[in-house]
């Protein structure tokens, strides 16, 4: 039953997310070290019952069918991201040849998700968050297409499960290191972290989550993490050979992997200055997307090789 | 109470901060307790803390903010007389320590013992309908009149690239976490780039007035005379206030005659901790200023490192800045600000003093008059840009420069009697004494400086300055004679 599978690698992973996300606050912040495991261990469960406790609000003349849809959307798109993962040979819920199109699509609703969840409250701080993420969408995806199909080349597929395959021998990180470097800023992008969160960041009071409470915001903290859970799914697979390992290829080789990936984006997003947008964008445009091409060109040659 | 409430009550109380006057340092303090959780939007939050005295024409925003709170929900007033029309909330005087009142607040709220707050304004739109067609459309461009006291979007022309689109214009403050406490802005925004900018209400001091010198100060700020007598001023002798005043009185004359009487006894331990004590509340500052910034720049552990540093500092404890310093290198703070931002031109960094004046390369410190502080070689740090990141430099080098001098202050020596002809008045003006009586910009600086940057740039820039040059930069609507920093409905701390 690989779908079960999936749904316990996603819970743990989610609760593992905000674990690590409350202790590497903690440590980042120099807080005195009393309690502070116990606090982050307590952190995600607390939060739970605050938010059900917490009254769901309403703002004036609010987009109600889409306000309620965008978090749905949301986790709902996390769920398929990490479903196109095989968690071991031929165990995987969405089982494609082209699941890697259908990873791309994924990156591509999340934008309309997170826009969504903006523009639906009509308040200026949420539509100004959506506004700016869309802004940084395009460019993002682009990057993370040109990656993606750079670890597809060794496969010659574009089924995840291909491209976990071809990394019997040697993972793609080593082919390709500058591929992962770029496809972990995707990560960031996708679950508003750190240097890459132009929606939900501190400038705007929470951005598109600014005027959200309750089980609405509860919602959409699940769905953030649930979408690092993903990605950093993905990105196993992709670049370090997924559920395979020195020993016996199997599930808890995924679930390692995902666990140093989650920890290593949850640090560097409370760890990594944010640019302003305009000036990220410059970057995006100028300098990581033709790195991208160069990745996809270097993968191009080892494959011809 | 029920499982689900039992959890919930064990978690830090979640609180949103409505800062008063003279209290923004006591509240970056209360935050760093583990049992709070200090929320940046009011929709996140549990209890509703009102710290400080509210100014008049802040309570009808603070009764707005109160309805946004998700039942339930709870107000407690710290320092700070009820505010009119507000209901009975809690209340709790200045010397108390809120953190239980807080916890006890929340258990109640939690258990029913406390019942939830209702609202205090009715739930319609704050303004009425004023629109021309049914959706305020059929005027101008099919935008007609101004639907519940809100300008429809019209379009204008966008000052990077010609096009027009349309411009939305928001009211921000006085209580926004991002932005410094009492601040109220108006921007006109085409997309998330500041067309028009204003300041409708300066921000409020962070601290309360440390010294009748300074509690003056609400019209005029002077600076602070660095001697005894006002160590024994804050103590509330009367005689030692009469002294004062005199020593003030000779040290603005430059009678040198009363001076030399003084000089003996200059560099006594009292003298030592007051320049110990007042360079950790520069450094203290300085460090709460680089954690507004941080903060913009989504590093929110670095920017709490930096408060619980500057709390520490301001109870006396010698703090190192350089790993601080180098924590932000590594982040990638100074390389996210762009080069040129928020740039002063001569004029205005004169007209702002200080820090801001410092960091554009004028070595302007009255402490370079002070004999204390030359004895310790003091000189003044400068940068050479004038942008925000010199800014956030300026703040962190002298930070780091007032920890080395508190921690010299100790070596001291008895004042020789060949000192006599120098200015006897210790000047030592903290950033919120900075550039008290230099004349206010000549134009409006705010929006100079604002216009055309984006959000977040915006942000930056504001934070990059500390209250006393913020305050420089209000202007006061020409048939308001209003004084700046006047507050009701509460406590002079």
């Amino acid at each position: 039953m690989p779908w079960l599978g999936t749904l316990v690698l996603l819970g743990g992973s989610v609760v593992f997310v905000a674990v690590i996300d409350s202790l590497a606050f903690a440590l980042i912040a120099q807080r005195p070290p009393v309690n502070l495991m116990r606090d982050a261990l307590l952190a995600p469960w607390r939060a739970v019952a605050v938010s059900l406790v917490r009254q769901q609000n309403r703002t004036e003349h609010p987009d109600r069918l889409n306000w309620a849809l965008a978090p749905a959307l949301y986790l709902a798109l996390a769920g398929i991201g990490l479903a196109v993962v095989p968690l071991a040979p031929g165990v995987a819920v969405i089982d494609s040849s082209a699941s890697v199109v259908l990873w791309g699509a994924v990156e591509t609703l999340t934008v309309i998700a997170v826009f969504l969840h903006g523009w639906s409250a009509n308040a200026p701080l949420p539509l100004i968050g959506a506004y700016r993420y869309a802004a940084m969408g395009l460019p993002i995806m682009l990057l993370s297409m040109f990656v993606l199909i750079g670890t597809a080349l060794p496969a010659q597929s574009l089924s995840v499960a291909d491209i976990v395959a071809s990394q019997h021998d040697v993972w793609n990180v080593l082919r390709q290191p500058l591929g992962l470097l770029l496809f972990l800023l995707l990560g960031l992008s996708l679950s508003l972290r750190g240097p890459f969160d132009y929606a939900d960041s501190a400038d705007l009071a929470g951005g598109t989550a600014s005027e959200v409470s309750g089980a609405a915001r509860l919602t959409w903290q699940l769905a953030r993490h649930a979408m690092l859970v993903a990605f950093a799914a993905m990105a196993s697979s992709a670049f370090l050979g997924g559920y395979l390992g020195p020993v016996r290829a199997g599930p808890w080789w995924l679930a390692l992997k995902m666990l140093v990936l989650i920890t290593l984006l949850v640090g560097a997003g409370h760890s990594l200055a944010r640019l302003p947008p305009s000036r990220m964008l410059t970057v995006l445009w100028t300098v990581l997307l033709p790195l991208s091409f160069l990745d996809l060109a270097l993968a191009g040659v080892v494959a011809l090789w | 109470m029920s499982a689900r409430r039992a959890l919930a009550a064990a978690a830090p109380v979640a609180v949103f901060v409505a800062v008063g006057e003279g209290t923004s340092d006591r509240v970056d303090d209360l935050c760093l307790r583990a049992e709070i959780e200090r929320v940046a939007s009011p929709r996140h939050a549990s209890v509703l803390l009102v710290a400080g005295g509210v100014r008049e024409r802040d309570v009808a925003s603070l009764r707005r903010l109160h309805d946004q709170l998700p039942h339930p929900r709870a107000t407690l007033c710290w320092a700070s007389d009820i505010p009119a029309h507000f209901g009975t909330p809690r209340t709790l005087p200045p010397h108390a320590a809120p953190v239980l009142a807080l916890r006890e607040l929340y258990r109640q709220l939690l258990t029913g013992e406390h019942p939830s707050e209702s609202d205090l304004l009715p739930d319609e739109p704050p303004a009425p309908w004023r629109g021309i067609g049914e959706y305020g459309q059929g005027g101008k461009g099919m935008m007609g009149g101004t639907p519940y006291g809100r300008p429809m979007p019209m379009t204008d022309d966008d000052l990077r690239d010609g096009l027009a689109l349309d411009v939305y214009t928001l009211r921000l403050g006085p209580f926004m976490p991002t932005l410094p406490a009492g601040l109220v802005l108006t921007l006109t925004l085409q997309g998330d780039v500041i067309q028009h900018a204003r300041m409708e209400s300066p921000p409020l001091w962070p601290a309360p007035p440390s010294s009748p010198h300074a509690a003056h100060a609400a019209a005029v700020r002077q600076v602070e005379p660095l001697d005894e007598s006002s160590i024994l001023h804050k103590q509330g002798s009367s005689a030692a206030a009469s002294e004062s005043s005199k020593l003030g009185d000779s040290g603005a004359t430059g009678s040198s005659a009363g001076q030399s009487g003084q000089d003996d006894n200059r560099y006594t331990p009292g003298i030592a901790r007051t320049l110990a004590h007042r360079e950790h509340q520069r450094a203290a500052q300085h460090l709460r200023g680089v954690a507004r910034m941080l903060a913009v720049l989504e590093l929110a552990p670095l920017a709490e490192r930096c408060r619980r540093m500057a709390c520490a500092i301001q109870h006396g404890d010698s703090v190192p800045i350089a790993p601080l310093r180098k924590a932000l290198v590594r982040s990638g703070a100074f390389a996210a600000i762009p080069a040129g931002l928020g740039q002063l031109d001569p004029p205005m960094a004169q007209a702002l003093g200080g820090a801001a004046l410092r960091a554009a390369g004028d070595a302007v410190d009255e402490r370079l008059h002070d004999r204390a502080y030359r004895e310790l070689d003091f000189r003044v740090l400068t940068q050479r840009d004038g942008d925000v990141r010199a800014r956030l430099h300026q703040w962190l080098d002298e930070a780091e420069q007032s920890m080395h001098l508190a921690s010299r202050a100790g070596d001291l020596a008895p004042a020789a009697a060949s000192h006599a002809d120098e200015r006897d008045v210790g000047h030592d003006p903290l950033p919120a004494d900075d550039a008290v009586n230099m004349p206010a910009p000549n134009h409006d600086a705010f929006a100079t400086l604002l216009c055309g940057l984006e959000w977040n740039e915006a942000m930056l820039v504001i934070n990059s300055f500390d209250v006393a040059a913020l305050r420089r930069m209000y202007r006061p609507p020409k048939d308001s004679p209003e004084e700046a920093g006047a507050t009701h409905h509460g406590h002079a701390m």
